[in-house]
């Protein structure tokens, strides 16, 4: 009896790590559901928002400007940010206030991008800690699923003029 | 089959029917034929796919969340790492957020997405770190910032590392190398850090 029930516990367990390694696989490398906490993506995503997200993008390095993007937090690795990328590398970026008399710009180094929240006045991005490193970024959002008054594709920044001209 | 022979021989019109009637079965039966074998190699191509998909996943999920095998090349990681050196790399203690001063980690490079660099913790957040060179007259120091961690190479000569490119966040790490496996005649735990000096006092 004591085998059978260690036989049964085996292949339970046995089970239970081939499927959940296949689930992590396919959240890793497709997409999963990701619900978006706080404001600084207004009015694009709000609080408490449910999107979808795909990370093909990002294993073939097909991250664009524009797009709105999950990546873990250069302060804090154990959370996610999600913002949207307003320069690649070797992009010039407007890092003045523009109550700056005098405007200042940077440029990206290589291997970094520049993020920024649609929400400018309430949200901590690269205009705060700098360009993170492209292989921070998890995944690209491109999809709201909830609430379902707000379904459908991602609308574009509201602040086009923050991308650069060249 | 007799019966049928008798039947053809009576009559020219119920003989052409009999060859028709034998072609079409035959023609019936290759058709079967084919679908079962179709249905049966596509069957098994499913299921080659499935069995690939799944081992490969339980892989992956092995190689992310206990440890590989990694070969390092490049000469900044000398004495303690030559080139071509094959060791073991864990990436349980990165989940655990278990890295500490003086592990030798395994990052995505910050400069380039694609490629890892492999080098030393000298310090973790929150420490300080002496930037200037030793040329220098008057010594500077910067803390690390939260949330990263500053590397440098062990062959402080010939190591483009933290010096160069500033803290990393912890977030680019991926394992932490604890054993040498090739060559031989260096098979075992992998020494401290020749530069202990580096490492911060308080």
């Amino acid at each position: 009896m004591l085998r059978g029930v260690l036989g049964k516990t085996f292949r339970l367990v046995g089970y239970t790590i081939q499927y959940g390694c296949i689930a992590h696989c396919a959240f890793e490398y497709v997409g999963g559901v990701v619900m978006c906490s706080g404001p600084s993506m207004e009015p694009t995503i709000q609080n408490s928002d449910i999107v979808f997200a795909e990370n093909l993008s990002r294993h073939f390095y097909g991250i664009q400007r524009g797009d709105i993007v999950i990546a873990k937090s250069p302060s804090d690795p154990k959370s996610n940010i999600c913002k949207r990328v307003i320069g690649l590398e070797g992009d010039k970026i407007l890092t003045s206030s523009p109550s700056d008399f005098f405007k200042s710009h940077n440029y990206v180094p290589t291997g970094h991008v520049w993020l920024e929240g649609d929400n400018l006045q309430n949200s901590t991005d690269s205009r705060y800690y700098g360009p993170i490193p492209y292989g921070l970024i998890r995944g690209r959002i491109f999809f709201k699923i909830w609430p379902l008054s707000d379904f459908g594709f991602l609308r574009d920044s509201p602040n086009g003029h923050r991308f650069s001209d060249d």
